[in-house]
């Protein structure tokens, strides 16, 4: 045989043996198993594996409740485990898809084909969010996203896929909301508003989305100004919108970017009336404490405060549990991984069984009150698309280093600082 | 006007850092024909001595430069001892994954020591500090202090290429190994030297970012793209080439990138990157 000949063989062997692993298993539908496998896909390594670490510690937060016994008014909390599978305990295992959406894709393939989960939680990333639940639905695995604020990822018609947390359109939505608000209290109207986004999934939605809804409101954009991420330097991005001089400037930016612009609005003064964040790199622990004073007066779209606890006092109840076992506070990362656990327990439950159809039958079902959450919405229930239905977004304002609510006026805890004092009088 | 003079000089402070980080890999490369993939990483490892020198002593970046040549000198020599030394007449593919691996495992180690978070030195001699060049355009004291800092390294290198014995004997070996080895110099201390060198240049480049500029573990990959493109339009081996080139490509990158869409600035400087080697493959200066 010739070496070409065998290398196809040997190709195609390869292909196959790969095919007929991915192809997904029967699970064993045992009558009382002692734990259900659930694949939790993150970034633990790369760039942005500081946010895969706070989910990570969000979900072991809740497998501590939801197997343990605790005295909290939370479902799952005082009995142990899955009481409709015996007390069978709910077990995540975690796998690094390094912000690379590629392998994000090929790790949740093998955790429902190698490690047999029931279901697949994650992923951070719109775009590994995007690959991962591809495979998932793929598999018919139901794939439950905790963060992940592409548009994009509803709109598939994906049956197996659910979100949880809000998307960028309501982001978006809201903020040009709130812009209207603040020009009818202090009576008068915002001239122009400019864009600012990096190029990819997520970026792009947010331009694509506050382009939109800035059309609605009637707000002119004067600058809509796209960026690969991780630049060297931003300085031509800044003259650009400081030519356009936008009175508010609207971001979608990953950390380091988002502390570069803002280093550069300072240095070249540009003064607009006030910067908005896209949550990402503006919640990003990072963003505070490297920019300490200056990043004071930024509005930011956020999923979950501190300042919930004030209304609802299981937010603090849970949060010093966390601060507890982790010696830190809790953020909106953390949160929303924390509650799509619950999410996932409570379909498992109903189910009561580790098959991923069944399960994906009970989620399409969920009714979850808010009251019985750590977020501030209406509760948890799915549409056709997989979308919360009852999610709502914050908004904040870092004020003295600490994001405060300042919207809705329901959870309010202080009041906006509107404009933003220029560089030179800070 | 004032426009255009804020970008020629952010342009030109943004050049002089990559000519610099170019020099480095040119040196490396122009003697001993190996492209340094970790190049990169050595400037992270160097922003991050800078950081914790910071942290613990309150060391200004300013006053760590020293210190970070000496260690990314040592650093440089190391690898080439450890590692480079060993596969010298190995295949050009096993030295370019041995380079290639080094950038993994450095990157991999700063990820497992100091997480990916991202840290900058707030250094009250000159963080958030600038000066007003005209009404209108500013420049920050740390990016002032990084340009001239990086003008005058780039030309002590090339004063210690062109104008001492020992650059002699560095371009002797990077003209011709056989040769020089038997006028009787001694290559292999050469090949150590220039990766010693080409360690300083990256390590000098580090400390001056360090003072406004993020640091996190991949904070080197950032850079090095830049600085292949720097190298290719410089020439292969030229240090003045390098020097221009930096320029060149960061009056390029603010310029178009301050009139076009900003997310083609890239664009620009790969299009640079794609004619030098159509039109004149050995670059500005570099030798054919």
């Amino acid at each position: 045989m010739s070496i070409g000949r065998a290398f196809i063989h040997i190709a195609l062997a390869i292909a196959a043996t790969a095919g007929l692993l991915s192809v997904a298993a029967p699970h064993s539908v045992a009558a009382q198993p002692t734990e259900v496998l659930i694949g939790g896909v993150y970034p633990l390594s790369g760039p942005t594996a500081p946010a895969g670490k706070d989910q990570r510690e969000g979900i072991e937060m809740a497998l501590d409740i939801i197997n343990g016994s605790y005295d909290l008014p939370l479902p799952f909390a005082k009995s142990q485990g899955i009481p409709n599978l015996g007390n069978a305990r709910l077990r995540y295992i975690f796998s690094d898809h390094q912000g690379q959406p590629e392998k994000a894709f090929s790790e949740t393939e093998r955790l429902i084909s190698v490690e047999k989960v029931s279901a697949i939680q994650g992923a951070y990333q719109s775009s590994c969010a995007a690959t991962a639940s591809q495979a998932s639905e793929r598999l018919l695995v139901p794939f439950i996203a905790d963060t992940g604020t592409s548009t994009t990822l509803h709109r598939r018609g994906f049956k197996y896929f659910f979100r949880i947390a809000p998307h960028e359109g309501q982001y978006a939505e809201n903020f040009f909301n709130y812009i209207k608000e603040i020009d009818t209290q202090r009576g008068k109207r915002t001239a122009s508003v400019g864009l600012v986004w990096e190029n990819t999934l997520y970026g792009r939605d947010v331009g694509t989305e506050d382009r939109k809804w800035a059309e609605k409101y009637g707000y002119p954009v004067v600058a809509d100004i796209s960026y690969t991420d991780r630049t060297t330097d931003v300085t031509s991005e800044v003259q650009q919108i400081k030519r356009a001089n936008p009175r508010i400037i609207l971001h979608g930016s990953y950390v380091s970017d988002a502390l570069l612009f803002l280093r550069t609005y300072k240095e070249l003064e540009v003064n607009p009336d006030m910067i908005f964040g896209h949550a990402s790199g503006f919640v990003n622990e990072a963003f505070v404490r490297e920019l300490g004073k200056d990043a004071d007066g930024v509005l930011v779209w956020e999923i979950w405060s501190l300042d919930l606890a004030g209304k609802q006092p299981l937010v603090a109840t849970v949060n010093d549990l966390f601060r507890k076992k982790y010696g830190r506070n809790m953020n909106g990362h953390i949160a929303t991984a924390f509650t799509a656990a619950f999410v996932l327990a409570d379909a498992i439950n109903r189910a009561g069984s580790t098959d991923p159809v069944a399960i994906e039958k009970e989620l399409r079902k969920t009714s979850i009150a808010g009251k019985d959450t750590i977020m501030p919405w209406k509760g948890i229930s799915f549409d056709e698309n997989g979308e919360n239905t009852q999610s709502s977004g914050l908004i904040c304002q870092i004020q003295k280093g600490e994001y405060r609510i300042v919207w809705p006026t329901a959870f309010k805890a202080v009041d906006v600082l509107w404009p933003l004092p220029r560089w030179a009088e800070r | 006007m004032e426009e255009i003079l804020q970008i020629l000089l952010s342009g030109l402070v943004l050049g002089l850092i990559f000519s610099l980080v170019a020099v480095g890999l040119n040196i490396i490369f122009g003697v001993m024909d190996i492209v340094n993939f970790a190049h990169g990483e050595f400037l992270m490892v160097s922003m991050y001595i800078c950081y914790w020198l910071f942290v613990w002593f309150g060391l200004s970046p300013l006053f760590s430069l020293p210190i970070c040549i000496a260690a990314l000198f040592l650093l440089g020599v190391g690898v080439y001892k450890l590692l480079i030394g060993r596969i010298l007449s190995a295949p050009m593919l096993t030295q370019i994954f041995a380079t290639f691996g080094l950038m993994l495992f450095l990157q991999n180690l700063a990820l497992f020591l100091w997480s990916s978070d991202y840290r900058t030195i707030q250094d009250p001699l000159i963080f958030g500090k600038k000066i007003t060049v005209l009404d209108g355009v500013f420049l920050g004291v740390p990016q002032l202090a990084a340009g001239a800092g990086a003008l005058v390294i780039t030309g002590l290198v090339f004063l210690l290429i062109n104008k001492t014995e020992l650059g002699r004997a560095l371009r002797a070996t990077a003209e011709d190994k056989e040769a020089a080895a038997l006028m009787g110099i001694n290559t292999d201390r050469i090949f150590a030297l220039s990766w010693g060198i080409g360690g300083a240049c990256v390590g000098a480049a580090g400390a001056l970012l360090a003072g406004f500029y993020p640091i996190f573990p991949y904070v080197g990959a950032v850079f090095c793209t830049t600085a292949f493109v720097v190298v290719v339009l410089g020439g292969f081996g030229s240090i003045a080439g390098a020097f221009f080139a930096g320029i060149i490509i960061g009056l390029v990158q603010i310029g178009f990138g301050s009139y076009f869409p900003a997310a083609y600035k890239m664009a620009f400087v790969y299009g640079i990157y794609l004619l030098t080697v159509f039109v004149r493959p050995r670059g500005l200066l570099g030798k054919s």
